[in-house]
C-alpha cells in the first residue's frame, strides 16, 4: 500500500513538474509560434528595424511576402497585471506571417465588435468602427492578385509599411471617433479584470502611460490563447507611431517572411543577407523556438532531475516491498515450484505484480501530478519571468502523451526495482524454502562485491564530475550525482555491518539492552534495513545537498549584491522585461538626474543581443563624471581581472571572497575597445580573458579581445559589456535603460527615492524606483521565490521516504510478531517491546541521517561545482547554512523515529499468546 | 556432574516437595465466541493443581484439551475466568501487567515446541536476553551466567552460532539454557520435544529434568508424547478441560526415569 503511495507521489512530482514546466513556458512559445504563423523565415536584430530599412527588401520581388511585427510588454496599472502587445497587419490576406489567430482576431473584431451596442448605433464617442469594407475587399483583391503575380507586400515602392492600410486607428481618425488607438484584447484578460468593449484602457509601455480603446474581444484561439490570454493586438502602424512618438522614427521588432511556393529558403537567405544589417539574424521560426527551448532547458532539466529523486526513493521502497513479499511467500513459491512452475513463471508473476503496483501508482500519480502542477505553475512561471522572459502560465493540461510517459516511467522504475527480488524468487527451490535465513545470508555473502561496486561507483561519480557538459546540459553532473547516490546505497549495508556489532557490545556494557537488542535485530535483517537506510538517506541527502547549494547561492548573491549595488537609488521603466527592455526618454533622464539631492548619476544600457546566433545580453555603463573605461569597470568583481594595476590591488583587499574587484580603469590603450564578459558568457562560449571575439554591429563586425571576466548572477545567458565610447562608435548612441543615482551628503536614499518617484510621476512617466536596501530585499525575495519549488520537491521526497520507513517498520513488526511475543514470555514489558521497535527506528534514523549528511555534502559539491556551473555558469561560494542543516537533520531524525511509533505501539499491545499460538 | 558444580547445588539441596511453587485453585477458562452471538468456549473447568519445587508434572491429553491454556495461566501469561492461580505465592489476577511481568521475569522460564530463539542473536546472546531485560545483573555477571547455562546444556562450542546454523535438538538445548539462566522457580515447557527426533527428545527431556531438579525448580510440561511424559514425576491427563487423577509415569524400554 505504502509502496503504491510512494510510486504515486513519485510519479505525481515528476508529472507535476513536467506539466508545470510546459505550462510556464508554453505561453511565450505559443506567442512566438502564433506570431510566426505560416512564416518560413523570421528576421530580427538586436535593435529595432527602421521602416526606412525595409524598403531595401524590395529586391526580393515576388519571391516572398513579408510583414513586420512589433512585440511589447505593457503594464496595466488598474489590474496590476502585464499584457503582451502585438502590432501586426491585421487585414493582410492571406496573413503571410501573422498567425491564423490574427486573422481570427480581425474577423472577431468584425463579428463581436460589430455586435457592440455603440457600434450598432453608428458608433459613440470613441467607439471603433468596422474596417472599411470596400477598402478591405479592394485590399484583398489586390493581395490575391499580388500573390498570383508573386509580388511581395513591399512591392510598389511603398515598402512593407502596409499596416496603415488596415489601421483601425486610421479608420477611427477618419471617422473622428477616437484619439485612442483601437486595441483587440483577449477576452480572457477582459473577463479576468472586468473590461468591456469600448472601454478606455490605460497601459504603461516602457515608461510611458498610454491610452487604448478596447475595440473588440478576441476569442481564445491562436495568439489570443497564448500567455493565458494576456494578449492585446494592435494595428502595426498605430503601434509603431505610438512608440516612435511625435517626430520619431517608426521601427519594428522583426519581419516575418513567407516564401512563394518553390522558392528555396537558402536562396532567399543568401539574397537577403547583404540587404540587412550584419547584426540582424535570418532564421526559420523553429530555430527561434529552439533557442527559447534551449534558454530554459537547463532550468527545466534541473527541476526535473530534482523531481526524479522522489521517484528514485519510491524505487528503493518498491525493492524493499517486493523483497519482503518474496520473504513472506518463500514457502508458497517453493510449493508452486514443486508443483511444476517454471522459475521464469515465478519471475514473471512477480514482475507483473510490480507492474500492476506501478500502474495503480501511476494512475493515482497522474491525478496528483496535475494538482501539483496547478499548485506550482505560478511559482515556476514567476521564476521564468524573473530569469528569462515574461510568461503567464496556461492551465496545466494532461495529454495522452503525458499519461503514456508516466506509465512508462512508473513501469520502468517498478520493474527495475523488482527485478532483483523477482530473480531471487525464481531461484527458490522447495528445499530452500526451509531455510528462510538464506536470502539474508546470501546478501551478507555478497558484501565484498557490494564494497567493490561501491568504490567503483564512487570513482564514476568523481570522473563524471570532471567531464564537460554535452549540449550545455549538465548530463554528466546528473550522472555523477546518480553514481554517488547508488554508491551510498551500496555503502549502507557495509555501514551497518561495521558499526552495529561494536555499537551493540558497547551498549551492552553500558547496560542499554533495548538499544543493543535493536542493533542486533537490525543486523540480522541487514538487507531490508540497508535498503531502507539507502532510501531515507537519498531523500535526506537531497534536502542537505539542495539546502547547502541554495544557502551558499543565496549568501553568494547577497555578497554580490552588496558589492555590486554601489549607488543609492535605482530607476528603470515600469513595463520592462529582459526580452523587451525599454529606453528612458532623454527628458526623463534629465529630470531624474536633476532631482535635488542627487549628486552623481550612472547610466546603463542593457538589451538582448545575438552572439554566434545565441541570445546574450549586451550592456554598457557610463557616467558624466567618469571616463567610459572607468565607468564600465564600476561595481564589477572579476574572476579574471582586466590586466594589472588597480584591479589586482583591489582584489587582494576584497574581504568577501568574491574574487578580484576593480574600481579603477584598467590600463588599456584608449583606441582599443574595452570588452568584458560575464562568467556565464565565458563558460557558455568557452571564451576567457584574452580571447578574440567578433560582434556583429550595424556598422559591421567589431573585433575585440576579452579584457576580463566578471562575476554576474543576473543572467545565465551571459553579458557582453563594452565601454560606452565603443558602443557609440559601433552601435550608435546607447539608449538609457537604467539609471543609478548617488545621494548628495545629508540626503538619505529613501528621501532621494521618494523625490525621484514624485518628479518622474509628475512628468507623466511610469517608473520603478528603488533605493539600494529595497532593491536588495526585492532581489533576495525573487531568489527565495525561485527556490520555493525545490522546497516542495524536497518535502515530497522526504514524505515518500518516511512513509517507506513507517511501512517497512510495520511490515517488520508484523513479520516479527512471534519474536516480539517471545520477548513478552521472557519477561519484557509492553513498554520494553515498544522501546525496542522505537530503538530500531532510531537506529535507522541515525544511519540514514549520517549517510544522508555525507551523501548530501557530496551532492552539494556536485550541485555547486558541476551542475550549477554547467547549467548556468555561476560560481557559487560555499556557505552552507549550518544552523538550518543541523535543525533539519534533527527534525528528520525525529521524524524517522516517530515513524516507528505506530508499529511500536501496535507491537506493545499485541497479545503474545495469540502470536505464539499462531504457530 | 558439571551442571551440579556449575549451579552450586544438587538434588539434595532442592526445596521440599510440599512447598508449592505454583497452584491453580478452581481455575476456569472460557474463551468468548469467535463471532458475535456465538457461544463461549469453555476450555478449563475447575482445575485444581499444585506443583512443588523440584517436581516435574506432565500434562497430557488430546489437542484442544486445554494444556497450553493451563500452562499460560500458570505462567501468568493470562488470567483465569474464574478461580485463582498462585504463582510464587502471589495471586496473578491481583497483579497489574507490570507487576505480573516482573513476577514472570523472576519466577518463570518458558520452553516452546518451536524453540523461539531470536534469529538475530547468537546462542549466547539468546541466553543472555532475559537477564538483560531484567536489568538486575552487571554485564559481566550476565555473560558469566549465560556461559554457565550454555555449559549446562553442553553447547559451549556453539556460543557464537546463530539459531539458523543449529540443529533442532541444539536449538532446544539453547532454549532450555535460556529458560534456566534466570534461575526461575518454575519452568513451563509446551511440547518441548514436539519438533525433535527421538534421540534429541530424550536428551532434552533428561536435561530438563536434571537441571530443574538441580536448581530446585518445578517443571510443568504439556506433551502428547508418552516418551516425554516418562521423565515426569506425575502425569496429569487433561480431557475436556478437566484434570483426571494423576497416573504414574509410564516406564520406557530403558527403564527411565
Amino acid at each position: 500500500m505504502a509502496s503504491g503511495l510512494a510510486v504515486a507521489l513519485g510519479i505525481a512530482v515528476v508529472v507535476g513538474i513536467r506539466l508545470a514546466n510546459r505550462a510556464a513556458t508554453q505561453s511565450f512559445r505559443q506567442t512566438d509560434r502564433a506570431l510566426a504563423g505560416r512564416a518560413d523565415l523570421l528576421v530580427r536584430g538586436p535593435t529595432p528595424i527602421s521602416a526606412s530599412r525595409l524598403a531595401a527588401l524590395n529586391a526580393l520581388g515576388g519571391e516572398a511576402t513579408m510583414l513586420p511585427y512589433i512585440h511589447r510588454i505593457a503594464f496595466d496599472p488598474r489590474a496590476q497585471d502585464t499584457l503582451e502587445l502585438y502590432g501586426a497587419d491585421l487585414l493582410a490576406q492571406p496573413p503571410p506571417a501573422a498567425a491564423p489567430a490574427i486573422a481570427a482576431a480581425a474577423s472577431a473584431f468584425a463579428v463581436r465588435g460589430g455586435s457592440h451596442p455603440e457600434r450598432r448605433a453608428g458608433g459613440g464617442a470613441g467607439a471603433p468602427g468596422p474596417p472599411p469594407r470596400p477598402r478591405a475587399k479592394r485590399d484583398a483583391r489586390r493581395r490575391r492578385a499580388g500573390a498570383r503575380a508573386r509580388s511581395s507586400s513591399v512591392a510598389g515602392g511603398r515598402g512593407p509599411t502596409v499596416a496603415p492600410r488596415a489601421s483601425f486607428a486610421a479608420g477611427n481618425r477618419r471617422r473622428g471617433m477616437a484619439s485612442a488607438p483601437a486595441l483587440l484584447l483577449a477576452a480572457a484578460y477582459a473577463r479576468r479584470h472586468g473590461y468591456r468593449c469600448g472601454q478606455i484602457l490605460h497601459l504603461v509601455i516602457g515608461a510611458r502611460r498610454l491610452r487604448f480603446r478596447i475595440a473588440a474581444l478576441l476569442p481564445a484561439r491562436g495568439l489570443a490563447r497564448a500567455q493565458a490570454g494576456h494578449i492585446g493586438v494592435l494595428d502595426i502602424g498605430a503601434l509603431a507611431r505610438l512608440l516612435a512618438g511625435p517626430g520619431g522614427h517608426e521601427a519594428f521588432d522583426g519581419l516575418a517572411i513567407r516564401l512563394a511556393p518553390g522558392v528555396s529558403t537558402a536562396a532567399v537567405i543568401a539574397r537577403l543577407r547583404p540587404l540587412i544589417p550584419a547584426d540582424d539574424v535570418i532564421q526559420p521560426p523553429a530555430a527561434r523556438e529552439r533557442q527559447a527551448g534551449k534558454m530554459l532547458a537547463a532550468f527545466h532539466a534541473n527541476l526535473l532531475a530534482l523531481s526524479f529523486v522522489s521517484l528514485l526513493v519510491g524505487g528503493f521502497l518498491i525493492y524493499n516491498a517486493m523483497s519482503l513479499a518474496v520473504l513472506r511467500r518463500r514457502e508458497a513459491i517453493a510449493v508452486v515450484r514443486a508443483l511444476g512452475a517454471q522459475a521464469s513463471a515465478v519471475r514473471r508473476a512477480l514482475l507483473a505484480e510490480a507492474a500492476l503496483l506501478a500502474s495503480a501508482g501511476a494512475v493515482a500519480g497522474l491525478g496528483l501530478g496535475w494538482l501539483f502542477a496547478r499548485a506550482t505553475v505560478g511559482l515556476l512561471s514567476a521564476t521564468v519571468n524573473n530569469l528569462y522572459a515574461v510568461s503567464h502560465p496556461l492551465p496545466p493540461r494532461l495529454t495522452p502523451a503525458d499519461i503514456a510517459w508516466a506509465l512508462g516511467l512508473a513501469w520502468a522504475v517498478a520493474l527495475a526495482a523488482a527485478w532483483g527480488p523477482a530473480r531471487e524468487a525464481s531461484a527458490i527451490t522447495p528445499a530452500a524454502a526451509l531455510r528462510p535465513e538464506e536470502p539474508e545470508l546470501a546478501f551478507r555473502a555478497r558484501q565484498r562485491r557490494w564494497a567493490v561496486l561501491c568504490l567503483g561507483l564512487a570513482a564514476v561519480a568523481l570522473a563524471a564530475a570532471w567531464l564537460p557538459a554535452p549540449y550545455g546540459l549538465p548530463v554528466n553532473g546528473y550522472l555523477s550525482a546518480m553514481a554517488a547516490v547508488f554508491a551510498a546505497a551500496l555503502a549502507a549495508p557495509l555501514l551497518l555491518r561495521f558499526v552495529l556489532p561494536p555499537a551493540r557490545r558497547w551498549l551492552l556494557r553500558r547496560r542499554r539492552p533495548r538499544l543493543a537488542l535493536a542493533a542486533a535485530s537490525l543486523l540480522s535483517a541487514q538487507r531490508r534495513v540497508a535498503v531502507l537506510v539507502a532510501a531515507l538517506a537519498t531523500a535526506i541527502a537531497m534536502v542537505v545537498g539542495v539546502a547547502a547549494m541554495v544557502g551558499s547561492f543565496r549568501q553568494t548573491v547577497r555578497v554580490w549584491l552588496g558589492e555590486t549595488l554601489q549607488a543609492q537609488v535605482y530607476i528603470r521603466p515600469l513595463a520592462w522585461s529582459r526580452r523587451h527592455p525599454a529606453a528612458i526618454s532623454p527628458a526623463m533622464v534629465r529630470r531624474a538626474v536633476q532631482t535635488p539631492g542627487a549628486r552623481r548619476a550612472v547610466f546603463y544600457y542593457s538589451a538582448p543581443f545575438l552572439f554566434h546566433h545565441q541570445p546574450v545580453v549586451l550592456a554598457t555603463r557610463w557616467s558624466p563624471q567618469e571616463g567610459p573605461r572607468r565607468a564600465l569597470l564600476g561595481g564589477l568583481h572579476f574572476l579574471q581581472a582586466p590586466a594589472a594595476g588597480a584591479a589586482r590591488r583591489a582584489c587582494a583587499a576584497n574581504p568577501a571572497g568574491m574574487g578580484r574587484t576593480s574600481s579603477a580603469a584598467a590600463p588599456l590603450p584608449p583606441a582599443q575597445p574595452l570588452l568584458l564578459v560575464s562568467e556565464p558568457f565565458a563558460r557558455r562560449f568557452q571564451l576567457w580573458r584574452g580571447a578574440r571575439v567578433r560582434l556583429l554591429t550595424p556598422r559591421g563586425p567589431l573585433a575585440a579581445r576579452i579584457a576580463g571576466v566578471f562575476y554576474d548572477y543576473s543572467s545565465s545567458q551571459g553579458i557582453l559589456r563594452v565601454d560606452a565610447a565603443t558602443y557609440r562608435r559601433w552601435f550608435g548612441p546607447p539608449p538609457v535603460t537604467n539609471i543609478a543615482l548617488y545621494t548628495a551628503s545629508g540626503v538619505t536614499p529613501a528621501r532621494l527615492r521618494r523625490r525621484v518617484a514624485v518628479r518622474l510621476a509628475r512628468a507623466g512617466g511610469a517608473f520603478w524606483v528603488h533605493d539600494r536596501a529595497s532593491l536588495r530585499r526585492q532581489a533576495i525575495a525573487v531568489f527565495d521565490q525561485t527556490f520555493r519549488i525545490t522546497d516542495a520537491l524536497e518535502l515530497i521526497a522526504l514524505i515518500v521516504a518516511i512513509l517507506g520507513v513507517a511501512n517497512t517498520l510495520w511490515a517488520v513488526a508484523l513479520e516479527r510478531r512471534r519474536e516480539l511475543a517471545v520477548l513478552r514470555f521472557l519477561g519484557a514489558t509492553p513498554p520494553q517491546v515498544r522501546g525496542l521497535l522505537l530503538a530500531e527506528a532510531a537506529w535507522i534514523g541515525v544511519f540514514a541521517v549520517f549517510l544522508g549528511a555525507v551523501l548530501g555534502a557530496v551532492l552539494a559539491a556536485i550541485l555547486i561545482d558541476v551542475v550549477n556551473v554547467q547549467s548556468f555558469g555561476w560560481t557559487i561560494q560555499v556557505h552552507p547554512p549550518w544552523a538550518y542543516l543541523a535543525a533539519a537533520l534533527a527534525l528528520l531524525f525525529a521524524a524517522t523515529a516517530a515513524a516507528g511509533w505506530p508499529p511500536a505501539r501496535w507491537a506493545a499491545r499485541a497479545d503474545p499468546l495469540r502470536a505464539v499460538a499462531a504457530e | 556432574m558439571v551442571w551440579e558444580a556449575a549451579i552450586g547445588g544438587s538434588a539434595v539441596d532442592a526445596p521440599a516437595a510440599s512447598a508449592a511453587v505454583v497452584a491453580a485453585e478452581g481455575v476456569e477458562m472460557t474463551y468468548p465466541g469467535a463471532a458475535s452471538g456465538a457461544p463461549a468456549t469453555p476450555v478449563l473447568r475447575g482445575v485444581d493443581l499444585a506443583v512443588a519445587a523440584g517436581e516435574c508434572v506432565a500434562l497430557t491429553g488430546p489437542s484442544g484439551g486445554g494444556k497450553t491454556t493451563l500452562l499460560n495461566l500458570l505462567g501468568g501469561m493470562d488470567r483465569p475466568t474464574r478461580g485463582r492461580v498462585l504463582l510464587a505465592g502471589q495471586d496473578t489476577a491481583r497483579l497489574d501487567d507490570a507487576a505480573l511481568t516482573r513476577l514472570r521475569r523472576r519466577a518463570v522460564g518458558f520452553v516452546f515446541q518451536f524453540f523461539h530463539l531470536l534469529p538475530a542473536l547468537t546462542a549466547m546472546e539468546n541466553i543472555a536476553l532475559p537477564l538483560e531485560l531484567a536489568g538486575e545483573l552487571s554485564a559481566a555477571d550476565i555473560a558469566a551466567r549465560s556461559r554457565q547455562a550454555l555449559a549446562l546444556v553442553g553447547m559451549e562450542e556453539y556460543a557464537d552460532r546463530y539459531p539458523g546454523r543449529l540443529s533442532g535438538g541444539q536449538r532446544q538445548r539453547v532454549a532450555l539454557a535460556r529458560a534456566l539462566a534466570p534461575r526461575p522457580q518454575l519452568i513451563l515447557a509446551d511440547e518441548p520435544t514436539g519438533n525433535l527426533d527421538r534421540q534429541s527428545a530424550q536428551q532434552v527431556m533428561a536435561l530438563l529434568r536434571d537441571l530443574s531438579r538441580a536448581q530446585g525448580a518445578a517443571v510443568v510440561l504439556a506433551t502428547h508424547s508418552a516418551e516425554a511424559a516418562v521423565f515426569a514425576s506425575r502425569v496429569l491427563p487433561l480431557r475436556d478441560g478437566r484434570l483426571a487423577a494423576a497416573t504414574a509415569p509410564p516406564q520406557d524400554a530403558a527403564g527411565t526415569p
